[in-house]
């Protein structure tokens, strides 16, 4: 599943290790995501996408990586 | 926008500070699971000494605290298992699942292989701590190998 997490981080100056306080996974969770290795439950894609204020489709195309 | 508390969605993991920073919040994370990590091992490295010195006989029990102290040990286990993994992230949980499938399938290949080759007379009788140990290095192996996975990217 294509996804813009590395950039919506990158927008607002998060490190991995950030994003990951944030939303409560380990920093290795949210580079399987970011790299497409992981495809994240739906509650914590609602969890991301309200971190970011923006709607799950904003943040997951449902495309493959 | 949805609601950032009242939702259900949250998984059982979540309970953060919003007053942190991220970076703060993933140290105690890391804390927390390190603590858990810490207290899982613990007791299980306690359970089987116990249990390695009741079966060497140097710890006299009668049968019944026997059979209670291995009730004892089964629902920790069971226990503190369900503890760690609705601590932990759901990669942490998967990663946790395949280690365990690795485990489990070389136990069955280990077992069926070596008690066929001893029925055919190609090896000596089952060895059951020797299966048992083979199986928690595997699982071991597999469990590191996905981890450095990962952490290559």
């Amino acid at each position: 599943m294509n996804n813009r997490l590395r950039l919506l981080r990158a927008e607002r100056g998060w490190s991995q290790a950030e994003l990951a306080g944030r939303i409560d996974v380990s920093r290795q969770a949210v580079n399987a995501i970011e790299t497409g290795k992981h495809d994240p439950s739906l509650s914590l894609a609602f969890r991301i996408a309200r971190e970011f204020d923006l709607s799950i489709e904003q943040v997951f195309d449902g495309g493959e990586a | 926008m949805l609601p950032r508390k009242e939702d259900k969605m949250n998984s059982p993991e979540t309970n953060t500070n919003p007053s942190l920073s991220g970076e703060d919040r993933l140290r105690r994370r890391r804390r927390r699971i390190l603590a858990v990590w810490i207290v899982t091992i613990g007791a299980g490295f306690l359970g089987g000494i116990a249990l390695g010195l009741a079966a060497g006989g140097a710890l006299s029990l009668s049968p019944l605290f026997f059979w209670a102290g291995l009730a004892l040990l089964a629902v920790g286990a069971v226990a503190s298992s369900l503890w760690f993994m609705r601590r932990v992230d759901e990669v942490e949980v998967i990663d946790n699942l395949w280690a365990s499938f690795a485990g489990l399938l070389a136990h069955m290949l280990i077992s069926a292989g070596w008690v066929a080759a001893a029925a055919r007379g190609l090896a000596p009788a089952p060895d059951v701590l020797s299966v048992l140990l083979a199986t928690l290095v595997i699982t071991v192996i597999a469990y590191a190998g996905l981890k450095l996975r990962r952490r290559l990217g």
